[in-house]
């Protein structure tokens, strides 16, 4: 289902004329590998990674979860940052379609 | 002080700087962001200079955790990483004299942000940390490039470089998918794992450096970038963040590469890296802006330097990185002491001198210490010379066809004195110097004069300034963004089909 997602991301990436539309396609793709990597540490059954002394439980793996949150950190402020950018690069030329942008 | 201590000072000098510096504007209203950049760049270049001086030659590396956690972030340094010390350090003592193109407090705190990224990534010891402290440099880099306001340059950064994080991000998830935890170098259970896996890691890894350090077809927006931004910020793009894409490359792709002997990835990197010397260099030949055309040859540099790792001369490859920092950084900065305008570029006579001393260096003709670096590599082939003259050819002819006028109104600086005296020492320190035929040289000489010929010729057509090559590859910004998947797609059927 993911690599299904990032493929139609992708499409609409690489389709979609207009640059709001784009880095909301780089947002899904970017959250579905973030899902991936979430996926990888996943245990059946497995609990929340708290250890107590002594205790033998299955548990899922902490490091995809915590390298995740950095991963969705730095996401949101990449978003932010761009969109910022997109309204600025609006207000100066009236234009959003990447078409009509070149050196 | 211990290297231990260094490599942990090193990454975190910039970044208490800035928290200083936010920390007292936010408080009291009081603006110390110059003396924190001013600061924090003296301390850092007393750290590199330090940390070169200790591991320069010596063999093993030094690791380093923040803290005495069992899982702390580990820190690392080793001899590899001098020569991207070194470019790192050399823009930085460049741009200190001229600060103040970075007009307001915020961008000073951007550019603070900036150094940390960048020093991060130098002593990262793990590909996470390495992906964390890329998006720090990046996503400052994105505000800097911007600051004149020409935002379109920094969007297309900005996509492009979510592109590659994206897939940094997959091999990173790839690479953990196999069992090894994240540390470099890469752990045992890492090459234990089938080669089909292995080359998703490769393909992924690879594609997102490709991008990051501008490599043909993914290297448009280099010169976008820099001709939008101020000449420091150039400096640093042109001669150190294009490198940490080389760098993420070397470490995390070619090392391991070597380890299990899995050929197919060198072979597109060399396929990559031939493309990556002549296209580009034909646009350095038609191209009208002057900074677009140093933009150009730092991307024809790019091929050369992923040409050398190919063949495996990591340490020429290295030593190219460290004395390219030095005259790109020298080339971008003295943009700001020219007057430049209809083709004309006019400056004060050792502006000049200082400028034709640092494009002969970007050409690579002979006796520049590059042609020397690449001797080696252009004598094992000679398609490989064909290809070295005709983009040098091109890169040489791209400087010349400007006209150059002395103008005594232009600014005055120390630094093309200081630019001059930090490239004669580099140059110095080169080992590779060695007696050469006098058929070479007089092919090498030969190959220049026609090239001052044609662009002779070229400077008096007035209609070839109003067509550029680039314009036609890639018109517009889909098309642009097209790009990396078609590199990612072709460079996965490429390993496969020569694995297979």
């Amino acid at each position: 289902m993911n690599l299904l997602i990032i493929a139609l991301a992708t499409y609409g990436l690489i389709t979609t004329d207009h640059l709001i539309r784009k880095i909301m396609c780089l947002a899904i793709i970017e959250s579905m590998i973030i899902l991936a990597f979430l996926g990888v540490g996943y245990a059946e059954g497995g609990l929340a990674p708290l250890l107590s002394p002594g205790e033998q439980i299955p548990m899922v793996d902490p490091m995809p979860q915590a390298l995740m949150l950095t991963a969705i950190v730095i996401g949101v402020c990449f978003n932010a940052l761009a969109l910022a950018f997109i309204v600025n690069l609006h207000r100066q030329t009236g234009r959003l379609n990447a078409s009509e942008f070149h050196d | 002080m211990t290297e231990a201590a260094l490599i942990l000072l090193f990454p975190f000098v910039p970044l208490f700087a800035a928290v200083a510096a936010l920390a007292l504007h936010s408080l009291v209203r009081r603006d110390i962001s110059i003396a924190a950049l001013r600061g924090s760049a003296a301390a850092q270049t007393a750290v590199g200079l330090a940390l070169i001086v200790r591991f320069l030659g010596v063999a093993g590396e030094v690791r380093r955790p923040i803290s005495l956690w069992n899982y702390a972030i580990e820190f690392a340094f080793d001899s590899s990483r001098t020569p991207f010390l070194m470019a790192y350090l050399c823009p930085l003592l460049f741009s200190l004299s001229r600060l103040r193109q970075l007009t307001s407090p915020s961008l000073r705190l951007a550019m603070l942000f900036y150094l940390g990224g960048c020093s991060g990534l130098l002593v990262t010891g793990d590909v996470f940390n390495f992906f964390v402290f890329y998006e720090l440099m990046i996503m400052a880099a994105y505000v800097l490039v911007a600051a004149r306001g020409r935002f379109y340059a920094s969007v297309k950064y900005m996509l492009l470089g979510a592109i590659s994080s994206c897939f940094l991000l997959a091999g990173i998830i790839a690479f953990y998918a196999t069992g090894a935890d994240l540390g470099i170098p890469f752990a045992p259970e890492f090459y234990a794992r089938p080669v089909a896996h292995q080359a998703w890691v490769y393909t992924l890894f690879a594609t997102a450096f490709f991008i990051k350090s501008a490599f043909f077809p993914v290297h448009s927006w280099v010169a976008t970038c820099h001709a939008a931004s101020v000449p420091m910020i150039s400096a640093f793009l042109g001669s150190y963040t294009v490198f940490t894409g080389i760098y993420g490359l070397y470490q995390r792709v070619l090392r391991p590469a070597a380890v299990t002997g899995f050929v197919p990835i060198f072979d597109w990197l060399e396929t990559l890296a031939l493309l990556t010397m002549l296209v580009p260099s034909a646009a350095v030949f038609l191209e009208k802006d002057f900074k677009r055309c140093i933009a150009g040859s730092t991307v024809v540099t790019m091929g050369f330097v992923g040409l050398l790792l190919a063949r495996g001369y990591p340490k020429a490859a290295t030593f190219y990185v460290a004395l390219h920092a030095v005259y790109k950084s020298l080339l971008f900065h003295l943009t700001d002491d020219l007057v430049i305008a209809g083709g004309i570029v006019q400056g004060r006579g050792r502006t000049l001198a200082a400028l034709a001393v640092a494009a002969w260096m970007a050409s690579g003709f002979f006796p520049a210490v590059i042609w020397f670096l690449k001797y080696d590599l252009i004598e094992a082939h000679a398609g490989l010379r064909a290809a070295a003259l005709i983009s040098s050819a091109f890169v040489a002819g791209g400087f010349l066809k400007f006209r150059y006028a002395r103008h005594d109104a232009a600014p005055r600086t120390a630094l093309p004195v200081a630019g001059l005296m930090a490239l004669f020492m580099v140059a110095a320190s080169f080992p590779w110097y060695r007696p050469v035929a006098a058929w070479k040289v007089m092919l090498e000489l030969s190959t220049l004069a026609t090239i001052v010929w044609l662009a002779e010729r070229w400077r008096r057509q007035e209609g070839g300034w109003r067509w550029t090559w680039e314009g036609r590859l890639f018109p517009n910004l889909n098309v642009e963004l097209l790009m990396p998947l078609l590199l990612f797609v072709s460079g996965l059927a490429f390993v496969v089909a020569r694995r297979l």
